[in-house]
């Protein structure tokens, strides 16, 4: 793991343990002021070594998160295509359930089932038109020869 | 997405409101009428509520695939008065992708 003393990471590193340490000191600064009789520092004092384990909680998140990268792991969430920015004011296009009437399995392969073609015409509707919601389907073009 | 960024929203406000409270009222209050009541009520709150902040922060940075950096200054800007407004504003506006308040549902 060379890359993980490039000048960044050990800026990182350094940030890590100075903030730890920090937030260790003053929870025991807090300790040492509560021990004196200020009795609200009993709060603080177990709110500081909280925020001292979060910073060591990250810190070793984006170690992970830099070790899967390096060793070409896939992350743990893979970005999928309904996930990416959407343009403001674009519609929505998350995948919805869609009703559609199904059939038996009887006849088809034939190759002429209207339902089927009709179904199929609505699907590359959908396709050709990313941002429309199922209701806006408006029917089979006329022109098209059944 | 929309649910983290609403959740670090919501945090947010309630944070920046509740700092202003200790560093506007409370802390004149205690150093220069000698009257801690505020802050030793505030204060401890203001310490979880803080905690809150961090974590809606840290999981909102980590679905929007914020940079490391980002999410640092990002936690850090709720610890200064007044500023955490601005941050929570250059959030929901430049950092998080179709932020947009409410999606176009239907026409």
């Amino acid at each position: 793991m060379k890359g993980l003393w490039s000048p960044a990471w050990v800026a990182r590193h350094l940030l890590a343990l100075v903030l730890t340490v920090g937030c260790l000191g003053l929870g025991w600064w807090q300790f040492s002021r509560a021990a004196d009789g200020n009795s609200i520092s009993y709060g603080y004092m177990f709110q500081w070594p909280v925020f001292g384990g979060f910073v060591v909680f990250i810190w070793l998140r984006e170690i992970q998160l830099f070790r899967r990268k390096a060793t070409g792991e896939p992350p743990a969430e893979p970005a999928r295509a309904d996930r990416a920015p959407r343009a403001p004011g674009a519609p929505v296009t998350f995948g919805r359930p869609v009703r559609v009437t199904s059939r038996p399995a009887h006849g088809e392969a034939t190759g002429n089932d209207p339902e089927l073609e009709a179904y199929n015409d609505y699907l590359a509707w959908l396709a050709a038109h990313p941002g429309a919601r199922p209701a806006d389907y408006p029917g089979r073009v006329p022109a098209e020869p059944q | 997405m929309q649910g983290a960024l609403t959740r670090y929203r919501t945090i947010a406000w309630i944070v920046g409101v509740v700092l202003i409270l200790l560093v506007v009222i409370g802390m004149p209050l205690k150093y220069l009428g000698d009257n801690p009541v505020v802050v030793e009520t505030v204060g401890p709150f203001h310490g979880f509520l803080y905690m809150v902040y961090l974590v809606a922060t840290f999981d909102l940075a980590r679905r929007v695939h914020w940079p490391f950096s980002r999410m640092v200054l990002v936690m850090l800007s709720g610890t200064i008065p007044f500023l955490s407004f601005w941050a929570e504003r250059k959030v929901t506006k430049n950092w998080v992708p179709s932020a947009a308040p409410e999606p176009a549902l239907s026409k």
